[in-house]
């Protein structure tokens, strides 16, 4: 699957080598077709040269159809790609603005950088002037920020808006353009006799609308890849113990985030000292750095589990989930428990339970009727019982002390 | 000096660059952004970071301290695109110290409406987290509603004003 980045495939590092080779060919290609000239730009406002909505719109039904068929094919997690955040007010402005800039400067920011670098002084000029716009909105920020962020609706596409397959999305939108390249070609031919469409573009043509009929036909592919969950039985690897985790924590290990998944009222009630809240939606957008080790907690471990599949199809090698979720942690680091009748191997299991416990702020008791220590207690077996009752009952005792 | 290559050629060009920096980034092209970061880069070099980093519109982009501009993707992506530009003008013998405007207008005046022109472009693109590039190419080919709202309120704006900007380029 792809994007590489997001799949560890390729580093950062790598990621910023493509940057330049990226932009020399989308430069090159702005150059070619030329995009580096104010006055033809401008041409598109009234009605005389239309380089710049075909050169647009084709790239855009290029990407679009590309993304979709390469998405279908499981070959793109789209999930996984950057989508710009829709806030409706802040864009419609913003377009207005950018537009009535568009015409005056008879460029846009990409293509002032292409004249710029052709020789056009004037390209120069805009160049300094969008400095100088966002110097003034930097400025002006604290008045601005209102409408900045006012009608935020997230990540949405126009499929989601209107409640349609991608498919159909897709398909209307190549339509619209196709439709749209016919006309402004009748359009250029009024001057001349015959009609100018290369055997080159009618191949793009019949290649871009045979896509999209097709798209209409398959929809969209929400990627779940069933191998890697199946293929990844839980070993040892994927848990870590509370003992284990609370020595990690204790040495202040750096390259540990522990990470807390339950509603924010059980946060405050209390966590694992040095968890951060947050939810597995933010986990999908937020990256975490990939060198570190991720331990998820929840009360069922369930939610732990999706944050662990999440994780490792972002490229984390090392996730872990709090065996028993956060009532392990009650159980055995905040109050460790030593039966009246200890084995040896239990007491010396007690022994560094009880030093990890005090560190923690915890009471740990020894001496304890041996029916009040669960079965398997020391011996690393998973404990019985409904883990969120317990974790509840030993949260809400947690409370009581004031811990 | 060579001719333009058909536009819908290079549309399907550029098409594919930005596929391949979907597929190998995991996020598109962009332009404005790069601005950004330079106003960002700079402002931090005047105030000094913390003083830049506290305020909420330039935090983003000196995250975790920092401030070299060429840490920042999209800054090496335009450089990639000036040294593109500079390279296809060169070989199809079109690279010419100039000033291009409308016949009607001195090339002081063109400075000026360029200058103009690039500030409400800054703004804009700021305002609408994106431009050309990032919002309504990149942003539109992955359909997000909020760049076809950029894309429809950009052009209808340069429609409804193109009237009275005519002797500028006409």
């Amino acid at each position: 699957m792809m994007p590489l980045t997001e799949t560890g495939v390729l580093a950062l590092s790598g990621a910023l080598w493509m940057a330049p080779l990226l932009g020399f060919a989308f430069g090159f290609l702005l150059e070619r077709a030329g995009l580096a000239h104010a006055p033809r730009l401008a041409g598109q406002f009234y009605f005389t040269d239309f380089t710049v909505f075909k050169v647009l719109f084709t790239a855009l039904v290029t990407a679009m159809l590309g993304a979709f068929w390469l998405n279908r094919l499981g070959l793109l997690d789209l999930e996984l790609v950057y989508l710009p955040e829709t806030f409706v007010v802040a864009q419609a402005i913003g377009g207005a603005l950018f537009g009535a800039g568009f015409l005056l400067s008879g460029l846009c920011p990409g293509t002032s950088c292409v004249a710029a670098a052709s020789g056009r002084l004037d390209g120069l000029a805009v160049i300094g002037g969008i400095l100088l716009g966002v110097l003034v909105f930097n400025a002006a920020f604290d008045l601005i920020s209102p409408i900045y962020s006012a009608t935020a609706l997230g990540r949405i596409t126009l499929a989601q808006l209107a409640g349609v397959s991608t498919g159909v999305i897709v398909s209307a939108l190549t339509a619209a353009a196709l439709g749209g390249f016919i006309v402004l070609n009748r359009i250029r031919r009024e001057g001349s006799a015959t009609a100018i469409v290369s055997a080159r573009n009618r191949v793009l043509l019949a290649t871009a609308t045979t896509l999209a009929l097709a798209a209409v036909l398959f929809g969209s592919r929400t990627s779940v890849e069933a191998s890697p969950l199946v293929a990844g039985l839980p070993s040892e690897r994927d848990y870590i113990s509370a003992i284990d985790l609370g020595e990690r924590i204790a040495q202040e290990d750096p390259t540990l985030r522990v990470i807390d998944l339950r509603d924010d009222a059980a946060f405050a009630r209390f966590h694992i000292p040095g968890a951060t809240r947050t939810t597995l939606a933010a986990l999908a957008t937020d990256p975490l750095p990939l060198e570190i080790t991720v331990v998820v907690y929840d009360d069922t471990g369930v939610t732990a589990a999706q944050a662990q599949a999440l994780l490792h199809r972002r490229g984390h090698a090392s996730v872990r989930v709090l065996r028993q979720g956060l009532y392990e942690w009650i159980a055995r680091v905040q109050e460790p428990r030593l039966a009246a009748d200890a084995t040896m191997e239990e007491r010396q299991a007690f022994e560094r339970a009880a030093t990890l416990s005090r560190f923690f702020g915890g009471v740990p008791q020894a001496g304890v009727p041996r029916a009040s220590v669960p079965i398997g207690y020391w011996t690393g077996a998973a404990a019985d019982g409904t883990p969120r009752a317990q974790t509840t009952n030993a949260v809400a005792a947690v409370r009581r002390r004031g811990c | 000096m060579t001719r333009y290559s058909d536009p819908y050629l290079c549309g399907v060009g550029i098409g594919v660059v930005l596929l391949a920096a979907y597929v190998l980034v995991g996020h598109g092209l962009g332009a404005s952004g790069a601005f950004s970061s330079v106003v960002a880069a700079g402002t931090a070099a005047v105030q000094g970071v913390p003083t830049a980093a506290s305020s909420p519109a330039l935090a983003p982009y000196l995250d975790h301290g920092v401030t070299s501009p060429l840490r920042d993707w999209l800054v090496l992506e335009l450089l990639g695109v000036l040294a593109g530009g500079f390279a296809s003008a060169l070989i199809a013998g079109r690279y010419r110290r100039t000033i291009e405007r409308g016949p009607a207008v001195s090339s002081s005046m063109r400075i000026v409406t360029a200058v103009a022109g690039g500030m409400l472009m800054g703004l804009g693109a700021k305002l609408a987290r994106g431009c050309t590039s990032g919002q309504a190419l990149t942003g539109g080919a992955l359909l997000s509603v909020g760049s076809w709202v950029f894309i429809a309120c950009c052009f209808a704006a340069g429609y409804l004003l193109a009237p009275l900007a005519r002797r500028l380029w006409r």
